[in-house]
């Protein structure tokens, strides 16, 4: 296996023990749908994105700068701190409630969720002509939260019928190691990883004391 | 041959199943053509069983078009090397489909079974049926 791609070694070897006859590329389409789920749920990949606004300009097209990724929800806009009102009724497609009265740089925050290409071979490092197979990811993800993604992937692939790997009882107990997986990541979200934090919302600071 | 590995070349498949066959001397009973059909028919099988094996050629299962005057070639068997075993036993059971014998019916029946246990469970060892 490539060694841009070294952080999902573990997670293959392990998916490979437990589903016996499975095939490499299976495990990365199902992997895939498994990140795209965890994604959607736990708004847990987000970035926040520059966006220079003109004068008199509501409509504006925004994309991911550093990943290969989905626009999933808009988190938020603001300018210098104040909250500026904003809908994106297409993803990647931000509209501001009110013309900005002058140039400005607003800065968008988003949750991000993974992307396919269409021959479906990609790589998660994002160099071009390189075709792993796998999303890219960023790496802190994979390592914080590799066990709720082998849960998914097992899950989604003991469910498939007519294969030696098919296990009812086994799926349904890693579905629900799964969802139980994404409910504690968006709990860490809401916590920004901080230990016994009140709840972040965007967009205001960090509260300066602890319960 | 130096540093073909058993049965992921057509060549390496058909001898595998001559030797299973018991037809490993000439003139053969089992002409290799007949022996590549079994082949191809095997892998057409293998995708109604298991498309996952065919993921990004779902509607190009190779084929094969092998005569003696191959025999010299390496010309590799595209399917995962996990399942290459199922298909020699499709060869081999396909083979004997054509005899009348009773044992080779039953043997041609054992094969084509293992084939579909190798592709959709996990034991895979052949059995004589009860």
């Amino acid at each position: 296996m490539s060694g841009c791609n070294s952080q999902y070694d573990r997670l293959m070897r392990e998916c490979r023990i437990q589903l016996p006859g499975a095939l490499d590329d299976v495990i990365k389409l199902e992997f895939f749908d498994a990140a795209d789920e965890f994604f959607k749920t736990t708004h847990l990949w987000q970035e926040t994105i520059d966006l220079g606004v003109t004068a008199d300009r509501k409509d504006y097209e925004i994309d991911s700068n550093e990943w290969l990724a989905v626009i999933d929800l808009l988190l938020g806009v603001c300018s210098n701190g104040i909250p500026v009102d904003a809908t994106m009724a297409v993803p990647g497609e931000l509209v501001l409630r009110y013309s900005p009265s002058n140039d400005a740089v607003y800065q968008v925050s988003v949750a991000l969720t993974v992307a396919s290409c269409d021959d479906g071979h990609q790589c998660g490092c994002g160099n071009a002509g390189c075709s792993n197979g796998f999303p890219q990811i960023p790496t802190w993800i994979i390592q914080k939260y590799r066990e709720t993604f082998k849960d998914g992937v097992l899950g989604r692939m003991m469910s498939q019928l007519a294969k030696p790997y098919y296990n009812q009882v086994l799926g349904a107990y890693h579905a629900a190691r799964f969802r139980n997986g994404m409910s504690y990541a968006r709990m860490q979200v809401l916590h920004q990883n901080v230990f016994d934090a009140q709840a972040w919302q965007f967009p205001q600071n960090f509260a300066t004391g602890r319960r | 041959m130096a540093g073909e590995t058993s049965l992921s070349t057509v060549r390496e498949m058909v001898l595998t199943a001559r030797v299973l066959l018991m037809d490993t001397v000439e003139p053969y009973r089992y002409l290799t053509p007949e022996l590549i059909t079994g082949l191809n028919i095997g892998l057409l099988e293998a995708r109604r069983l298991r498309p996952d094996l065919f993921l990004f050629t779902p509607s190009e299962v190779p084929s094969y078009l092998f005569t003696d005057a191959d025999v010299g070639k390496a010309v590799p068997i595209a399917i995962d090397q996990m399942y290459l075993s199922a298909l020699l036993y499709y060869i081999v059971g396909h083979a004997q489909l054509r005899d009348e014998e009773d044992t080779s019916d039953v043997r041609a029946a054992t094969m084509l079974q293992s084939f579909s246990a190798q592709l959709l469970t996990v034991p895979s060892q052949i059995g004589v049926p009860g």
